[in-house]
């Protein structure tokens, strides 16, 4: 378990497959999202949370909890690249009645945290489409900045819109670290 | 995601829904407009769960139950297939039970996928095929900004004769415009 201040980070994994299929076919939830599915199955969504169990070392999800251990969504490593020593995340709130309430940002602080502490990542950087305010105004609060912009690169709602690509260095983060309380 | 329109919700096609998609297709009336799909014998609901977990298991191919927003019923089946990513073009083919008819449910339920095929998921091209005596189908379809291509002449064997089939078809641009 990743301990964070108001959440918890378990593996992710069956038990929880009925909060999975919720999320990802509730269209508000997604729509901001990478991914543009068709409604999904409850077998469907089985096979992912299944794999889950699979022990893999180049990405990892996790159920983000809240300290009552109430599932409220997802996050985790999309990739993990040790020989250039930086990973991808990516992460939902899936409980769109709990956006704005700190939690994804609490639960990502974790996610990075872990991915420098623990991993020992030398950065760690993500995707986000420049239409999504909340979650680029989330990451900003965790300190990412924009790296490069990709032009029209995404469709979103019958536009393109762009792609940034963000990230936060080691270095960076420990600065950050070091004046920031600790979680328990 | 889940497609949801102003009184409907449309999820994935599951298992339970076997019975209720026997009654519908097992339906003479409901049958007698679909000549020209591979439906021929009266199907059970174990058959129908048989097609429902093949179907479901395909890539390229998304089918949908349509219910209602209110309540979660399921009134009819919405599928898209043959979709041809070089092109952007896929197929549409809907069926509704019979009480639920005439009540704008159809044109809802293809109006929002076409809304989620064009502006989601970045289609140029919908198309679909129809029983030419079909005119509540047809008038459906146009409301929804299809119009038609051509004919295929006898292309199909029902009630005793050849019938023939109208292909109809709607473009991301026509799809957009129609609302201004
Ligand atoms: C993006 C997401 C993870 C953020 O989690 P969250 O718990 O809602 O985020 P937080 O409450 O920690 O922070 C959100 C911040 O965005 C701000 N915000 C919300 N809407 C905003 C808007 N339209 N413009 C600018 N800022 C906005 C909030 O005020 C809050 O900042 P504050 O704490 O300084 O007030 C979550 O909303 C989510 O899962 N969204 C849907 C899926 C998604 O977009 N994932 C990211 C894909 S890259
Ligand atoms: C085709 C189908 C999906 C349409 O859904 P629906 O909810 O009944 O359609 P709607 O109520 O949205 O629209 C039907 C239109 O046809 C009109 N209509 C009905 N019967 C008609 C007739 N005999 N002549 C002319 N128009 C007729 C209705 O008045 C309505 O148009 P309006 O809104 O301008 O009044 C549904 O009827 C169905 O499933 N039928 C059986 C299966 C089938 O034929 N599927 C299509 C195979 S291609």
């Amino acid at each position: 378990m990743i301990r964070g201040k108001k959440v918890n980070l378990v593996a992710a994994g069956p038990e929880y497959v009925e909060f999975y299929k919720k999320w990802i076919n509730d269209p508000v939830v997604v729509d901001m999202l990478g991914v543009r599915n068709y409604p999904i199955s409850a077998e469907r969504e089985r096979e992912w949370a299944e794999r889950q169990l699979e022990p893999t070392d180049d990405r990892r999800q996790f159920t983000i909890l809240t300290k009552r251990g109430r599932p409220i969504g997802n996050c985790g490593f999309n990739v993990i690249d040790y020989q250039n020593r930086f990973a991808v995340l990516g992460i939902m709130i899936g409980e769109r009645e709990l956006w704005d309430k700190g939690y994804g940002t609490d639960a990502l602080e974790a996610l990075v945290r872990f991915g420098f502490e623990t991993l020992g990542l030398h950065k760690v950087c993500l995707t986000v489409d420049s239409v999504n305010a909340r979650a680029l105004a989330c990451y900003k609060k965790c300190g990412f900045v924009v790296e490069a912009v990709l032009r029209e690169h995404r469709f979103h709602r019958g536009k393109y819109c762009d792609e940034l690509w963000m990230g936060i260095l080691e270095d960076e983060w420990r600065a950050r670290a070091r004046s920031a309380p600790r979680a328990r | 995601m889940n497609i949801e329109t102003k009184r409907l919700v449309l999820r994935a096609l599951e298992p339970e829904d076997a019975e209720f998609l026997a009654g519908v297709v097992n339906d003479p009336e409901v049958r007698d407009l679909l000549g020209a799909y591979e439906l021929v014998f009266p199907v059970g609901p174990k058959a129908e769960a048989k097609w429902i977990a093949s179907v479901s298991a395909r890539e390229g191919e998304a089918h949908m139950t349509v219910t209602l927003r209110r309540g979660g019923r399921p009134i009819g089946i919405l599928s898209v297939k043959d979709m041809d990513d070089r092109n952007a073009s896929a197929h549409l083919s809907i069926v509704l039970e019979r009480p639920s008819w005439d009540q704008g449910f159809g044109t809802e339920a293809v109006a929002g996928v076409l809304d989620f095929l064009f502006n989601r998921m970045n289609v140029h091209r919908v198309w679909l095929r129809v029983n030419e005596r079909n005119v509540r189908a047809i008038r459906c379809y146009e409301k929804c900004g299809f119009s038609r291509d051509g004919i295929l002449r006898e292309d199909h064997f029902e009630r005793g004769c050849w019938a023939s089939s109208i292909i109809m078809s709607v473009l991301a641009d026509e799809f957009r415009g129609r609302g201004r």
